[in-house]
């Protein structure tokens, strides 16, 4: 944006690239797991706080994407282990969260996929939303692959189970 | 329903849902700010004097142990863990370990024969920072126990987590050992591949040059996957229960021939590049096998330059006429006039195919170094491998594609060159939004009117143009354009200005209005007044409020914000947002402080510092706590917000911030039919709780939403704190 002060170094003009490219992503993300608007903003702008600390040693070994969604998924679970989100989060029903649009759309399978256990709805968030590949998340969340392809197929079956006869009219 | 399906709904699964949420612009510049107000990685507190003593006494004492050297575990647990003990560490990230601390660890573990592998940990420790602590740990663990950390045994990983409980960096070991009914770890690796012979009677899984095995449990019973060493060995896996009862048994042939680029690509990182699943550790031998693949496969919608570059490129095996790796990388550390390097990435390539490729043999050695500023920079040399002279060098730009160091320099030109360009996607860009909105495009290409910013994404499939209005007149837009020339508009804000969009069209311009210096107000106030009527709900309470010039008063925002967290008594994080706001007799500061659990929102009289009012602000849903509530006033926004959503919804809010439990609960839960009853008379709301743990609750409101009478009854016991919650949330 034009008023915001101009770039000074390499630095900033890579972290400003970040931002840009992956902050909805990671708001998306934040969201699905934290089920709170004003959460998930703290939770990316200290995921970019992270990372802009950290990028001068970002050693390009994963993706730059794999990297962030790395730290936003290991805020969003310090948040989730607060008090706060305990007490916040105990009789929160993704039912009720507002709707993205006034002519009632079908958050069927976004609601499904909020109440997963957390383990297994990061999965399907990355995967199936981040296009990120098996090994990919297995860099991010810290696991194997192979957990990372047990876990989604685990998720798979309890969406299926939760969507009923709806999943199967996919 | 197959996967392509899936990843199709549930990316529209989750854009419907999210769809509401808007990226901050200067987020960038905010985290940037912050990041320098709390200053560059906190660095460490200083060694204490009897720490220094112990650690000094641990190094001179490395003869005396020399004879009965530590493990990995016993310098955790010997030195690490009293260590962690000794500071104190109220925060969770980087701040249990001083620098100095961790580079004794690494010394203490190198003299006892452990010597970690990762030589970026050490370079960043040697240069003071402390930020690897949690990795350096585990480099010790992974350097001593060898492998990566989830081919550890479930006893090595739960010893693992209890270490980290013990040095602070968790909370909870995840890692628990079987319990009282379940198999133990010996019997159930006893028990696997007998299992999985039953069905697979020739699976050669026993071969340690051609499996690595990965065990896992949980409640469910025991996971052992058996991961190929090449791309011609089968995948196995069993899943059994702790009363030893095959739930799955798997046999995954690799189907090489049809794996697509990106298959081919996770395969080869699978066996080759497995330490790290990426290129960096595909080594000589995974490389060669990759391109030995690529051309056999299946092009997907993934394939871009990347792939077009590594498919020119020849990757060789080394032979007895070729200089070493090691000692290609010496001659470009003796050309960067470097000692050390950071990484470091060697592969050994040909120029040209056949028997010219045997005469043009070259190694690529990629480094990242440090410069003379301390900044990690990569650079590339080639190198003649048979005569050792160095071709050509290359510095890694921020436009530099991670992928340059995997090709010839040519090689990288030539593929770039053949793409679409950044003005070639701008042009695109513009061309797909005049087609769409042919009516009322606005002047895209003017300087004058817009900046474009244009990036590549997506690991270089598109191009994502963004059209920021540098006026209020226009509204930004976001086009996003594939390689093939594709463009697909995000959105496009081109409607005329109205009082009902000025607003956000300010803010494209101004930045988010919860920092709008008044002056921006001001002129706010001025253009709207001059505009037809607002026909929104926010519109017409943005033309009913009046903001004044802040030298009309006798408190600056600072003396408010003083005010503010007088009446706190406690230091604040932040205040949120601002703005000054006419009232009678005075003007009123309006101002949202971060506190904890949810955000306060002050109202302050401008002329007499006094607190006229206190509301909490939750924020999580902005039909609920509107953003409106931050630029009016209370006694203004309570009207109208009563009569635009109506009295459940004010009754719903007025519950939950006068309720502790209420409040507590969220007022989602309200909102739920299979909580709560909803029944309405006039202006008492009665909420009939239908959950035997929710109390119910009838509000009625007073005073056009300002204040109300609320009756709590049905109160249930108080539920136990261990009880989980009834979603099953992870």
């Amino acid at each position: 944006m034009q008023n915001v002060p101009g770039p000074e170094t390499d630095l900033q003009v890579t972290f400003t690239q970040l931002v840009e490219t992956y902050q909805k992503p990671l708001l998306n993300l934040c969201y699905m797991n934290l089920r709170d608007r004003t959460l998930a903003e703290d939770a990316v702008q200290e995921a970019f706080l992270r990372a802009y600390r950290a990028l001068g040693k970002f050693r390009g070994e994963c993706s730059e994407k794999t990297w962030l969604m790395r730290i936003a998924v290991n805020v969003c679970r310090d948040m989730q282990r607060s008090g706060w989100f305990t007490r916040l989060n105990r009789y929160i029903t993704p039912d009720d969260l507002p709707e993205a649009a006034s002519e009632e759309p079908d958050n069927t399978l976004a609601d499904a996929i909020m109440r997963l256990p957390g383990k297994y709805r990061e999965v399907v968030l990355l995967y199936y939303d981040q296009n990120m590949t098996m090994p990919e998340i297995a860099g991010a969340l810290g696991i194997h692959a192979s957990s990372v392809s047990r876990r989604l197929k685990t998720a798979c079956e309890k969406l299926r189970d939760a969507l009923g006869e709806e999943g199967q009219h996919g | 329903m197959d996967d392509n399906r899936m990843r199709e709904l549930v990316q529209q699964a989750v854009a419907r849902r999210c769809e509401p949420l808007a990226p901050d612009p200067f987020l960038a510049a905010r985290v940037q700010h912050a990041a320098e107000q709390k200053g560059e990685p906190a660095m460490k507190k200083k060694l204490s004097a009897g720490l220094v003593v112990c650690i000094v006494l641990v190094l001179l004492s490395l003869t005396a142990l020399a004879a009965v050297l530590l493990t990995g575990m016993e310098i955790i647990e010997q030195q690490a863990i009293p260590v962690a003990r000794q500071n104190d560490a109220p925060l969770r990230v980087n701040d249990i370990y001083s620098h100095e601390e961790l580079v004794a660890l690494l010394r203490v573990a190198e003299e006892n024969g452990i010597t970690v592998e990762d030589d970026h940990i050490r370079e960043a420790l040697l240069r003071g920072e402390g930020y690897y602590e949690e990795e350096t740990i585990m480099a010790i663990c992974r350097a001593a126990f060898g492998g990566l950390y989830y081919e550890w045994d479930v006893e090595e990983r739960h010893w693992y987590g209890e270490m980290m409980v013990e040095i602070g960096f968790r909370d909870v070991n995840y890692n628990r050992l079987p319990g009282e009914g379940e198999l133990p770890p010996a019997e159930a690796r006893a028990l696997a591949g007998s299992l999985l012979k039953e069905e697979f009677p020739d699976a050669p899984i026993d071969d340690p040059a051609r499996y690595r095995v990965v065990e896992d449990f949980d409640e469910g019973g025991w996971y052992f996957t058996y991961h190929p060493r090449n791309l011609s060995d089968a995948q196995y896996s069993i899943h059994f229960s702790h009363d030893c009862a095959v739930v799955e048994r798997t046999c995954q042939p690799q189907s090489w021939e049809t794996y697509s680029e990106t298959q081919l690509m996770d395969a080869i990182n699978s066996i080759y590049g497995y330490r790290t699943h990426t290129q960096k550790h595909w080594g000589l031998e995974g490389w060669y096998t990759f391109s030995q693949m690529l051309p056999g496969a299946v092009h997907t919608a993934a394939w871009d330059d990347e792939y077009d570059g590594y498919l020119a490129t020849t990757y060789l095996l080394p032979s007895t006429g070729d200089i070493t790796a090691e000692e290609a990388c010496a001659i470009a550390m003796a050309d960067a006039g470097a000692d050390g390097y950071i990484s470091a990435d060697m592969l050994l390539l040909g120029k040209g195919k056949g028997e010219e490729e045997e005469k043009n043999r070259i190694w690529k050695v990629t480094l990242q170094l440090l410069n003379d500023e301390g900044e990690a920079e990569t650079r590339s040399w080639e190198i003649n491998a048979a005569t050792g002279n160095i071709r050509h060098r290359m510095t890694f730009g921020q436009t530099t594609h991670r992928w340059a160091r995997y090709m010839l320099f040519e090689t990288y030109e030539a593929v770039r060159a053949a793409s679409m360009t950044e003005a070639d996607a701008k042009s695109c860009a513009i061309a797909a939004l005049q087609q769409t909105y042919a009516d009322s495009t606005p002047p895209l290409a003017d300087e004058a009117f817009y900046d474009v910013n244009i990036r590549s994404v997506g690991g270089g499939q598109f191009f994502a143009v963004m059209f920021v209005s540098k006026t209020v007149e226009y509204g930004n837009a976001y086009v996003t354009v594939s390689t093939d020339g594709t463009a697909e508009i995000s959105y496009a804000y081109f409607e005329p200005l109205t009082a009902d969009n000025l607003h956000s069209r300010m803010s494209n311009v101004q930045g988010s209005a919860l920092r709008w210096e008044q002056s921006v107000w001001v002129e706010f106030e001025q253009l709207l007044a001059a505009m037809p009527a607002p026909t929104t709900f926010e519109g017409k309470l943005f033309a009913a409020a009046h903001y004044p010039d802040a030298s009309t008063v006798k408190l600056s925002l600072e003396d408010a914000v003083d005010v503010i967290l007088r009446d706190l008594g406690t230091r604040s994080d932040d205040a949120v947002s601002w703005v000054l706001i006419d009232a009678e007799p005075h003007p009123v500061w309006k101002i949202r402080v971060s506190t904890f659990p949810a955000n306060t929102l002050y109202e302050v009289d401008a002329m007499t510092g006094e607190i006229l009012d206190r509301e909490l602000y939750v924020c999580q849903n902005p039909d609920f706590d509107h953003d409106m509530k931050m630029f009016t006033l209370r006694s203004a926004y309570m009207p109208a917000a009563l009569e635009e959503f109506g009295p459940v919804r004010i009754a719903m809010e007025l519950t939950v911030k006068s309720d502790f439990d209420a409040f507590s609960y969220d007022e989602t839960v309200f909102m739920n039919e299979n909580c709560y009853q909803v029944t309405v008379d006039g202006m008492t709301v009665t909420f009939t709780s239908i959950d035997e743990n929710l109390p119910s609750y009838r509000t009625t409101i007073l005073d056009n939403g300002m204040d109300a009478e609320i009756e709590v009854f049905d109160i249930p016991e108080p539920r136990p704190e261990s009880e989980g919650s009834p979603y099953g949330n992870g």
